[in-house]
């Protein structure tokens, strides 16, 4: 099947929980103000480690999702609800035919807290063992909402949430499923903390993306959702099109198990198959959100990679804003560039000082920028030499 | 176009061979477990493995050198799928497709141990990379030097039929040529004792499918090549769907077309009570090699490709997948 003759597939729903806000309003404002919302961990004990600090949502409650039952269940599971239940609420009745979410870690942190039962040698409450596994978070979010579509539960560690909505967006294009609902999730929690920090990977001092002085990632967390149908079936059922996914790419680099391939081939493949799935050309992308973990490997192989690919692109990174959420990145991220396609915003890059030498990127510095958005490139790099990017377009009214 | 079965590969508490692996099958024995004590108190569970010798050409491989046994279980299965299709990965278009339901849990406990006595600041940097979900996928698309579609499922053991599913959808798209679907699985204590509370697990030495009892947990992976041409074709594929009572869940199995040849996912526990109506004749793989969760799955896929071996008038074989978050899956082989 020819690009040409393929289905448009449309985003008609959208749901976004960060450390930007709860919902997408919030997070439009919060990226409009290029408000920094990292702040000292609370959750656990950080007070040894070089860095200390993480975007970490607040407020679950406020979006009067969280009833008695949901309160009960693990903060990725009450990101993964609401970020649903705004989705949903956007567009009318919704039946998805498949549900592909991604996560790195699921509902860890009831995992700890049975982990630390059993070395005690007590009995943990059995819902901690039942509620942390990858999938039932997000089977407790679809049967809340009363969704019972198949679930696919895919785990490509950082690249994970963009993965999900490249697969569902196949699914769709490829006539496969109708309505697809998709995103990703990732709650903060003291094993991957941990686990960043034994890998120095973490920085104590700002997450500066692209900046020569950058030192390390913060962690973050949150979800997205997003529901996909076509371009007539949304426009039949009174949806509205928030914006067209065109073309996703996937790419293995081989090198190693946390680093990528210094010569950037992980993240150019992903773009160059996103950009051929897409049927279009590099310069037809005004702006590129970078996956930007601001790590100095990440960093300098995909800047090397998008110089190739995309020279012309305004770039940012927004793990400035909010960290790096892991399986919940992509999806956000795939947000973020949805809602600067819509406001003409191209959302800035925090912390950036200057360039590594050789490095010419447009940065977007600090500030947002105004920004007319025809079709916004999003990267995502992972663990496991994953890489992975989509190609999202915006819809003339 | 409908995938075909080119090469396939396990480790099961037999060995890797197929054929005493199937004869234990088909005589429902049990493999000889061992016992896996919890560190801090005095509950134990019997689970069932390979030997080490069995994985002792793939220990070797210098990626995997200090890579936890799933990626060594993993590499095992997905070697010896390749090598019996004759596939050459680094020259063709190969995805590969992985599937799991713990993943590299004893690196996880390992790392988490040394967190919790010791604080966020205490953690291993050889230990970590081996905990994400997708650490044996990429073991094995460097060992074999793929760099096109590589990914990882997670979900309770209908991940195992969902990865036939997303490699159907890759090889029709053309993203791949060939898609080889892995599943493995470790065993840690804390497994045992994670499942201690839902009553899943059995103190006998056998597992009696349909009667009750508990089940053995076990190591062990499987693989299965797919192609456009060659062996017993994956016809249809049923996505997990969730139920919410054992008898919507029967309803949904009992609602598959029948089949002469029935490869059930039953292991002894409650969840039995789902495939218990389906046809008049189960294979159950899990009475000989134990629950391995997402990789029993795959490894009924290969079970069921030998039993339409064996059966020559046999049209066609379907697989049950029933996995313990309340999910139900399908697979059916046809020739």
């Amino acid at each position: 099947m020819s690009v040409s003759t393929q289905r448009r597939v449309v985003v008609s729903g959208m749901g976004c929980v960060s450390p930007l806000g709860v919902g997408c309003d919030a997070t439009l404002a919060a990226l409009q103000d290029a408000r920094d919302c990292v702040t000292p961990v609370t959750e656990f004990d950080v007070s040894r480690c070089r860095s200390t600090t993480a975007g970490q949502v607040s407020d679950l409650s406020r979006a009067g999702v969280i009833n008695a039952r949901a309160g009960r269940w693990s903060r990725a599971a009450q990101m993964l609800l609401i970020a649903t239940h705004e989705a949903l609420g956007q567009g009318g009745s919704f039946s998805p035919e498949i549900a592909v979410i991604g996560t790195t870690s699921g509902g860890m942190p009831l995992g700890e807290a049975f982990y630390r039962a059993s070395e005690r040698g007590s009995h943990a409450p059995r819902r901690w063992v039942r509620d942390y596994v990858p999938q039932q978070p997000a089977l407790d979010a679809l049967r809340t909402l009363g969704i019972d579509a198949p679930l696919r539960v895919l785990s490509n560690a950082c690249a994970t949430g963009t993965n999900a909505v490249g697969n569902a967006f196949h699914l769709v294009r490829s006539g496969r499923v109708r309505r697809a609902l998709c995103g990703g999730y990732d709650a903060l929690c003291e094993l991957v903390f941990a686990g960043f920090a034994s890998l120095q990977a973490s920085t104590g001092e700002k997450c500066r993306p692209f900046d020569a002085g950058r030192s390390g990632l913060v962690l973050g967390e949150g979800a997205a959702v997003f529901l996909l149908e076509t371009a007539e079936d949304a426009e039949a059922a009174g949806r509205p099109i928030l914006a067209e996914i065109a073309g996703y790419g996937a790419a293995n680099d081989n090198h190693h198990l946390t680093q990528p391939n210094p010569d950037g081939s992980g993240p150019r493949m992903s773009m160059e198959r996103a950009l051929r799935d897409a049927g279009m050309v590099s310069d037809g992308i005004d702006y590129v959100n970078a996956h930007g973990t601001a790590t100095p490997f990440n960093d300098a192989c995909e800047a090397r990679a998008i110089m190739d690919v995309c020279p012309e692109a305004t770039v940012s990174s927004t793990k400035g804003q909010m960290g790096h959420s892991l399986g919940a990145a992509g999806a956000i991220e795939a947000a973020f560039c949805i809602l600067g396609i819509r406001n003409a915003l191209a959302p800035a890059n925090l912390h950036f000082r200057s360039a590594d030498d050789g490095v010419a990127l447009d940065i977007v510095a600090n500030a947002p920028r105004p920004l007319r958005i025809r079709a916004a490139l999003s990267n995502s790099l992972g663990f496991g030499g994953s890489n992975a990017s989509l190609v999202i377009r915006e819809v003339a009214p | 176009m409908t995938p075909r079965i080119q090469g396939m590969g396990w480790v099961t508490p037999f060995g890797r061979d197929f054929e005493t692996a199937w004869d234990a099958v088909k005589l429902g024995r049990t493999a000889d477990p061992r016992l896996v004590k919890h560190p801090f108190t005095s509950r134990e569970w019997p689970v069932l493995s390979a030997s080490p010798d069995a994985l002792a050409d793939v220990a070797r491989i210098a990626r995997i050198r200090r890579a936890s046994t799933i990626s060594h279980l993993a590499m095992a299965a997905a070697m010896d799928a390749i090598r019996r299709a004759g596939c050459d990965p680094a020259s063709e278009n190969v995805a590969v497709v992985f599937a799991a339901t713990n993943g590299g849990v004893i690196y996880t406990r390992r790392f988490y141990a040394d967190v919790s006595t010791s604080g966020v600041h205490a953690g291993s940097p050889l230990l970590f990379p081996e905990t994400v979900y997708n650490a044996p996928v990429s073991h094995i698309a460097a060992q074999l030097g793929v760099n096109g579609v590589v990914t990882t499922i997670v979900n309770d053991a209908t991940a195992g039929i969902d990865a036939f599913a997303v490699a159907t959808e890759l090889l029709e798209s053309n993203a791949c040529d060939r898609c080889l679907v892995v599943g493995a699985e470790e065993f840690d204590w804390v497994v045992g004792e994670a499942c201690e509370s839902w009553s899943l697990v059995t103190r006998g030495e056998t597992i009696t499918p349909f009667r009750g009892g508990g089940t053995i947990f076990a190591e062990g992976a499987a693989a299965v090549l797919l192609g456009r041409e060659g062996g017993p074709a994956v016809s249809t594929v049923v996505p997990p769907r969730s139920f919410r009572s054992f008898e919507e869940g029967a309803d949904l199995a009992s609602s598959l077309p029948a089949s002469k040849i029935v490869i059930s996912s039953a292991s002894g526990t409650k969840f039995d009570a789902v495939e218990q109506g389906v046809g008049n004749r189960q294979l159950t793989p899990k009475a000989a090699f134990g629950e391995v969760f997402a990789t029993s799955s795959i490894q009924a896929v290969v079970c069921a490709a030998l039993a339409l071996a064996d059966d020559q008038e046999a049209p066609d074989a379907l697989v049950l997948s029933t996995g313990f978050s309340a999910q139900f899956a399908a697979l059916r082989l046809t020739r």
